[in-house]
């Protein structure tokens, strides 16, 4: 018996479907059926996921589409060639494109013009008339490409049914087709594609009713129970759609924009051209010959795998950007590239680090190369729009990113759609942490006094657990574009984003790599925004700084200021982490830093390469290397593995791997632990090893660390790119602090640390800060001189987050040169309104003007309206009897209205109070005993948990002097999790850790043992944690 | 501060008013009433766990383990009607005040044309107390000139002595909270942005610079409460002589009237002249007052004072009396009366408005339906009064897969859902369905019941209800061999056949 399936269902007809698209595949294999056609509901967004999972087991895979019509037919389009897949492809884009994002709009009258080549299955409805009219006029239409498709679920008068399309089959020369639904690969998941029913109606499910499936019949079925279904012809039918579709979604090639190439070149004579140029400008005195041969070798695989067209897109986009002075620079793999380098895509020299060319672009892997460019944070609008205006909306289109459930949401959703307590739901959710692994949450229930072994709340559990993952919508990729030459909705069909005037592709970065489609990353550094503003500042007053490239290299200060830990609001190590790292590790070089950036990382971490490295630097133990080749390999990191790269090299050097091979194993360590296929090579990889003569003791360790490098070790092309912009930013705080914080806060929100935060370490730098003032400040913050003509940084209106913005901006142009005098002035010369002014008011802006922030709110709530003064009507008889406010009154209002205040921090009011006056402040720490008794109070600024396998947490706690590390191990934090979710300010009693060995600054941390939470001191102080994780 | 008005106002605050009218018992167990997922009104105990007012239920819960209960603001308005009417021998003028912020509520009662009767201010404030004191309510009083001074000063714990002059009020007022003027949140606010902690701090202000200050800032509504606070005659507008005229509490009004018989009534027939006679009465008191009710009570008494009610109810609510004597009649049908009547009295405590229902013009069909209408009401009615309320439902669909759980038994009164989704227009379903499934023999291999059995069409399987009590089973029509069409299943579980159902 052959059987193909026709109407499939899956997750991506989100909310609907109960399985995902390669379940079904795997399935139908199991079964033992000849093809599955994939039919989501107006989309295309499952049919990678399907088709990577056909491709390897070698089954058949049909592309089609459901619709419902405008009129309620509903029919599946089924795609049986490369030209028929355009045109699925592009109607589901018309259809969609037509409504609002997540749904669509489809009218009979669309179907002849624009599925010419589609074959067309109209769904016999039990519920609905047949129209004679409408059989006659799709059969005319559709002629051999039309069936009826018969879907039997064991529903009340199928029978009676069948034999009414039958005779309209018989009439109209229709075939019949067996056409049984499916929502999900098998029938276990009913209770599942109920709940997600039950969350499509937002009802829950005991007031679902008919709503809901009538029986879970609508899964994969064998074929003995599909020979009761259907009669043998209409099962034979499936087989003869499916022995006509010849479709493969192999075929889906496209080619990149060619207008970039000057009419009297090719591509790659293009190209090499505009190497050449570049070349003479990165080496203006004169190429070093290993460089050439690395630029012809680039090139020479370039051209053989038609990536010219790749690189010539990018090069013109980075060129737009530099054009307009939009700081950009190339990150990720693409720094193994010389040719990129020259093309000024990337910014990491061939010296600079060890190139590996195979980690970007590899002969035998045949993937498409990935270039991820960053852009300032703040201006990659202008260039998205610059792509859309260059190849138009139907040629680029954004990738799509696929928002899954995660535990929090599937316990919201699953929750509501059980009809379970809106408390409990509540609670549950919020109580559910990051780091919480799905058998938490039983122990969350049980500890509130449940029963879980409730029905209910197995069904809660079980369906928590198995909704996650699942997907729920399409959203936009940060920043990846598909650009090519014909139209995208030829490829892959569009739909609106919620973001107006975007359109998105139904595939995500794993759809677009596994169909090997190129994408351009796009993406926003906030970085290069505050480095293009500190380089304006400070080419401002400093000539010989006129570019980043005017930057000293290898500064001695800039070194000597990271290795005392100083490094906040430094690019990629200012995390906690990262800063008791660096007394550590006391960089002095550049690769330091690029080490620096790449060890705070989970892998190498786990690998236990933290340590070894750390003694070898200083000395305490002796760098050694089992061969010549492995020297060459590992020298710049003494003989410890830190980056994927090197971990491919040695395969290469010492195990006998090819690159391409090389960057199989690296992407298999990428995935380690995900059905990963890394200890696959294990044998392949150690022999290898042995062949070379290496001891089988250093095989076996050698895979252990590739093991616990895990997907979490970072490329060193990676690492290098961030260590520029990390050196840039690290140079600038050191010698130019107020051009550093200034062009911080201006960029902000980027960075770990809150606006507050970088004042208060701007402040124990030395610059001056000076409040915001009516007649002083401008829309952002500026620089000004102090008394004693030091640059200091002026609060702009920016800081004040209720002002609405263009109102902000204008100020400075009404203000002129001539202050304002009095709030009717202001209100005279300026558009600002009252509110606004009240505004102004309570960031105590009037202060010059007016006098402290309750006259000014006084004066600012009386005023009336210009014409009104011009009569003078008003007499200035209206003084407020209140004294000013208080210290911890205007500390309060400082945080409210502006997020930060220059008075004293809350922990100085609080600190002469009990308990915080019994509490150390984080300057005197480290006259603590080592391992000594401590008590620290705090506001928690900051929570991170690093991806490692100890689970330790560290919490930022900022006093009035400082901010202190506080070390939190995962019994600690199973008691006291809700202290560490909601607090605000902490009181934590722990031992005070101090390493002062080997180290370039001494390294405090708090190991916590007891948290309490006294958030309510705070009373209403606003300030916001960030969580990291 | 300008004028002084004559008037003199009691405030009685009840703040623990949204639990106690829900009478629920708070005194071991922590116990929070939630308005809109917010505490608004924690009890002592989960005030201990650290529960406070205006927290969202999940922190509080959390907290505490607190009990949630739901506010009900119609029965704390009940609650203050009947204290009204409980009140109402004390002063005619009666306000309420509930918050519109705060779950804060209490009565009004302007005193000063009272206060002779009840010997002055602790004569009467004493009765008061000892009057609240039967009701299971706390209270707190304020007084003072105004009713919103008085509301403001029953959250300052000060003894009335009787002998306050309007300066001791002003004087305790000052030190209170601006943040009591919760119903005007927006000038509160803005006040205390500007520095204003008391209500002092505002007179201040005001004896400074006047209350213009104050009311271009906040406009005039809030400046007449302030000078109703401060007792300010404002700007000559002279509020003592155009003071606003109090509001006279209108208390609940009821029908009651009786017939006091010439001779003791041994039998029912004999009272059938006296219940016509004052239900036309009661028809009377309708009509003129455009209402209409549902309950009426007879009581009888004897010459010995001896007392027997009896209650008659109609669905429907009336206006005019004749149904409503049919009904009577049920109730005391083959009853004996349980002395010789001497009175009968009639009482109906609660009406409603009359709802005006359009009248078409004169239709044949329409009169046929509307008698039809009032025949099918009066039977309900009768079947009603014989049997009692419960023995009278109707069916209604209950949309759900499971059969047994498509019908279910509702009151007369209540709305059944009308529209049956499509399967019942496309699938078999019987017109009569069993209460629940009765287990069909197999006998000689065939099914068995009542008859043997021969499926004809189906299965049509039906699974759902796996949250609940899980259902898998595969429908058939049958027959029987008497020709009766039966829907019948059988049960994936438990491998038996059933019959659901028969159809028409």
């Amino acid at each position: 018996m052959r059987y193909t399936h026709l109407y499939t269902t899956t997750n991506f007809t989100f909310l609907t479907g109960a399985s995902h698209p390669d379940e079904y595949v795997y399935r139908a294999h199991e079964l033992g059926y000849d093809a599955i056609a994939i039919t989501d509901e107006c989309s295309l967004a499952g049919i990678v996921k399907a088709f990577v999972a056909a491709d390897q087991l070698g089954i058949k895979l049909i592309i089609g589409s459901r619709f419902v019509l405008s009129n309620g037919m509903q029919l599946i389009a089924i795609a049986p060639s490369r030209t028929a897949y355009a045109e699925l492809s592009g109607f589901i884009t018309l259809a969609r494109r037509r409504a609002e994002k997540g749904s669509y709009e489809a009218h009979f009258e669309d179907l002849r013009f624009r599925l010419r080549h589609c074959f067309i299955i109209w769904l016999a409805d039990r519920y609905q008339d047949i129209a004679v009219a409408t059989a006659t006029e799709l059969a005319n239409a559709f002629k051999d490409r039309l069936w009826i498709g018969i879907n039997h679920q064991l529903q009340s008068g199928e029978q009676q049914d069948f034999s009414r399309w039958h005779q309209l089959s018989v009439e109209k020369n229709i075939p019949l087709v067996a056409c049984g639904a499916a929502l999900m690969h098998c029938n276990d998941r009913k209770p599942l594609q109920d709940i997600v029913t039950a969350i499509r109606h937002n009802t829950p499910l005991q007031e679902m009713g008919t709503r809901l499936e009538l029986n879970g019949e609508a899964y994969l079925k064998a074929f003995h129970q599909l020979a009761k279904l259907y009669p043998p012809a209409l099962l034979e039918e499936t087989c003869v759609i499916a022995d006509r579709c010849h479709f493969s979604m192999k075929e889906l090639r496209y080619q990149y924009p060619q207008e970039l190439v000057p009419d009297h070149l090719s591509p790659i004579q293009y190209l090499r051209q505009l190497v050449d140029e570049g070349k003479k400008k990165r080496w203006p005195a004169g190429v070093p010959a290993t460089v050439e041969t690395l630029i012809a070798n680039e090139l020479a695989i370039i051209e053989e795998l038609n990536y010219e067209y790749y690189f010539l897109t990018v090069h013109d986009i980075v060129c737009f950007a530099r054009e307009q002075h939009i700081l950009c620079q190339g990150r990720g793999s693409a720094a193994n590239s010389v040719v990129c380098y020259c093309l000024f895509i990337t910014e990491i020299a061939p010296g600079q680090i060890n190139v590996l060319f195979e980690r970007f672009i590899s002969l035998e892997r045949d993937e498409p190369p990935d270039i991820d460019v960053d852009f300032e944070h703040q201006r990659r609008e202008e260039v998205i729009q610059y792509i859309y205006q260059k190849y138009g909306r139907e040629r680029a289109a954004i990738a799509a990113t696929v928002i899954t459930y995660r535990s929090r949401s599937a316990v919201r959703d699953v929750g509501k759609a059980l009809g379970l307590d809106e408390t409990l739901i509540d609670h549950l959710a919020k109580n559910i942490a990051w780091w919480d692994k799905s058998t938490d949450l039983q122990k969350n229930v049980a500890s509130l006094g449940l029963d879980i072994n409730s029905q209910l709340l197995m069904h809660f559990f079980s369906l928590v657990q198995q909704i996650r993952g699942f997907p729920r919508h399409l959203s936009q990729h940060v920043g990846g574009f598909v650009i090519s030459e014909g139209r995208i909705s030829d490829l892959v069909p569009l739909e609106n984003a919620s973001m107006p005037d975007r359109t998105i592709i139904q595939w995500d970065k794993e759809d677009l790599e596994a169909m090997r489609l190129l994408k351009v990353d796009v993406l926003a550094l906030g970085m290069l925004s505050a480095l293009r503003r500190a380089m304006d500042y400070i080419t401002a007053y400093d000539s010989r700084i006129r570019s980043l490239q005017d930057i000293p290299k290898e500064d001695k200060a800039t070194y000597q200021m990271l290795s005392r830990g100083d490094s906040v609001g430094v690019f990629q190590v200012e995390s906690r982490a990262q800063m008791a790292m660096l007394p550590r590790l006391k960089p002095q070089c550049f690769y330091d830093l690029v080490i620096q950036i790449a060890i705070v990382r989970p892998g190498p971490i786990q690998g236990d390469m933290v340590h070894p490295y750390l003694r070898r630097r200083a000395g305490k133990e002796a760098i050694t290397y089992p061969t010549a080749a492995v020297k060459d390999v590992l020298k710049q990191t003494l003989g410890i593995p830190i980056f994927q790269e090197q971990v491919m090299r040695l395969s290469m050097v010492a195990a006998g791997f090819s690159g391409g091979k090389a960057d199989e194993l690296r992407r298999a360590m990428a995935n380690w632990g995900k059905n990963s296929k890394l200890l696959s090579y294990e044998k392949e990889f150690k022999d290898g090893l042995l062949n070379n003569g290496y001891t089988q003791e250093f095989a076996d360790r050698l895979f252990e660390q590739i093991k616990g490098f895990g997907g979490y070790g970072f490329p060193e092309s990676h690492s290098a790119s961030f260590a520029i912009l990390c050196y840039f930013s690290s140079w600038i705080k050191c010698h130019h602090p107020a051009a550093f914080y200034c062009a911080l806060l201006n960029s902000q929100p980027m960075g770990f640390y809150s606006p507050s935060q970088l004042i208060q370490d701007a402040r124990r730098h030395g610059v001056t800060i000076f409040p915001v003032d009516i007649n002083q400040s401008r829309y952002e913050y500026t620089l000004e001189k102090d008394a004693q003509g030091k640059t200091g940084i002026r609060v702009g209106f920016i800081a004040i987050g209720s002002l609405n913005t263009e109102k902000a901006q204008t100020i400075e142009i009404f203000r002129g040169e001539q202050p304002f005098t009095s709030l009717q002035d202001i209100l005279k010369r300026t558009t600002l309104n009252d509110t606004d002014l009240e505004n102004l008011a309570s960031a105590d802006a009037f202060l010059t003007i007016v006098g402290n922030r309750y006259r000014a709110r006084w004066q600012a709530s009386a005023l009336l309206p210009p014409s009104a003064l011009l009569k003078d009507s008003e007499k200035d008889s209206d003084d407020l009897l209140m004294d000013g406010p208080t210290l911890e009154e205007n500390v309060m209002d400082d945080y409210a209205s502006i997020g930060l205040t220059l008075r004293a921090h809350p922990m100085e009011i609080l600190r002469k109070e009990y308990p915080f006056n019994r509490c150390v402040r984080h300057i005197d720490l480290i006259n603590l005993p080592h391992k000594g008794f401590v008590r620290i109070a705090g506001i928690v600024t900051g929570r991170q948990r690093p991806g490692t396998a100890t689970g330790v947490m560290f919490v930022s706690l900022e006093d009035e002097t400082g901010t202190s590390n506080v070390v939190v191990w995962s019994t600690t934090q199973e008691t006291f999790k809700k202290q560490l979710l909601t607090g605000k300010l902490l009181i934590i009693k722990g031992t005070v850790d101090i390493l002062t060995d080997d180290v370039g600054a001494p390294i405090v941390h708090v190991l916590a043992g007891h948290l309490e939470d006294v958030t309510d001191r705070l009373q209403s102080l606003t300030l916001r944690s960030r969580d990291f994780h | 501060m300008g004028l002084p008005s004559s008037r003199l106002w009691l405030a009685i605050r009840l703040p623990d008013l949204p639990l106690t009218a829900l009478s629920t018992d708070d005194s071991e167990t922590p116990v929070v009433v939630a308005d809109k997922k917010r505490t608004v009104y924690v009890n002592p105990v989960a005030q201990r766990a650290g529960v406070q007012l205006d927290m969202d239920i999940t922190t509080a819960q959390l907290l505490s383990g607190c009990e949630i209960i739901e506010r009900d603001t119609a029965q704390e308005q009940r609650v203050l009607h009947r204290l009204s009417e409980q009140l109402y021998h004390f002063s005619p003028y009666i306000d309420r005040y509930c918050s519109p912020v705060s779950a804060q509520s209490g009565l009004l009662l302007e005193i000063s044309s009272c206060l002779k009767l009840f010997g002055g201010v602790q004569g009467m404030m004493q009765r008061i107390t000892t009057s609240l004191n039967q009701t299971p309510y706390g209270f707190l009083f304020g007084l003072a000139h105004s009713s919103r001074a008085a509301w403001l000063l029953s959250f300052a714990a000060y003894d009335i002595d009787g002998n306050e002059t309007r300066t001791a009020f002003l004087e305790r007022l000052y030190p209170l909270p601006i943040q009591l003027l919760d119903d005007y949140p927006a000038a509160c606010e803005s006040l205390s942005r500007m520095g204003f902690n008391t209500l002092g701090d505002i007179a201040r202000q005001i004896s400074h610079q006047s209350l213009r200050s104050f009311k271009k800032r906040f406009g005039h509504e809030f400046t007449e409460l302030l000078a109703e606070i401060f007792n300010i005659d404002q700007d000559f507008a002279q509020n003592t002589l155009f003071e606003k005229p109090r509001d006279t509490y209108r208390p609940d009004e009821w029908f009651e009237d009786e017939i006091q018989f010439d001779y003791p009534i041994t039998t029912v027939d004999q009272l059938k002249p006296a219940f016509e006679n004052l239900l036309t009465a009661l028809g009377d008191y309708l009509r003129k007052r455009q209402q209409q009710c549902h309950t009426i009570e007879w009581r009888m008494t004897d010459i010995y004072r001896r007392k027997a009610s009896t209650t008659v109810r109609s669905d429907q609510p009336q206006s005019q009396w004749q149904l409503l004597y049919d009904l009577t009649l049920i109730q005391f049908e083959n009853k004996e009366l349980p002395f010789e009547v001497d009175a009968l009295r009639l009482i109906c405590r609660q009406t409603l408005p009359r709802q005006n229902a359009n009248h078409l013009l004169d239709l044949e069909q329409h009169r046929r339906r509307k008698s039809t209408t009032a025949d099918f009401a009066t039977t309900i009615a009768r079947l009603k009064a014989r049997l009692g309320d419960a023995a009278v439902y109707k069916f209604g669909y209950h949309d759900s897969r499971v059969p047994e759980l498509t019908q279910v038994a509702m009151a007369l009164a209540e709305k059944s859902r009308q529209d049956l989704p499509d399967i019942y227009q496309q699938a078999l379903r019987p017109a009569w369905l069993l209460d629940a499934p009765e287990i069909i023999e197999e006998r000689h291999q065939r099914l068995y019941w009542h008859g043997y059995l021969t499926p004809h069409v189906g299965p049509e399987r039906i699974i759902g209800d796996w949250w609940n009590a899980p259902v898998a089973r595969d429908y058939y029509l049958a027959t029987r061999q008497d020709h009766l069409p039966l829907w019948i299943f059988f049960n994936l579980y438990d491998k038996r056949w059933y019959v659901q159902g028969v159809f028409a």
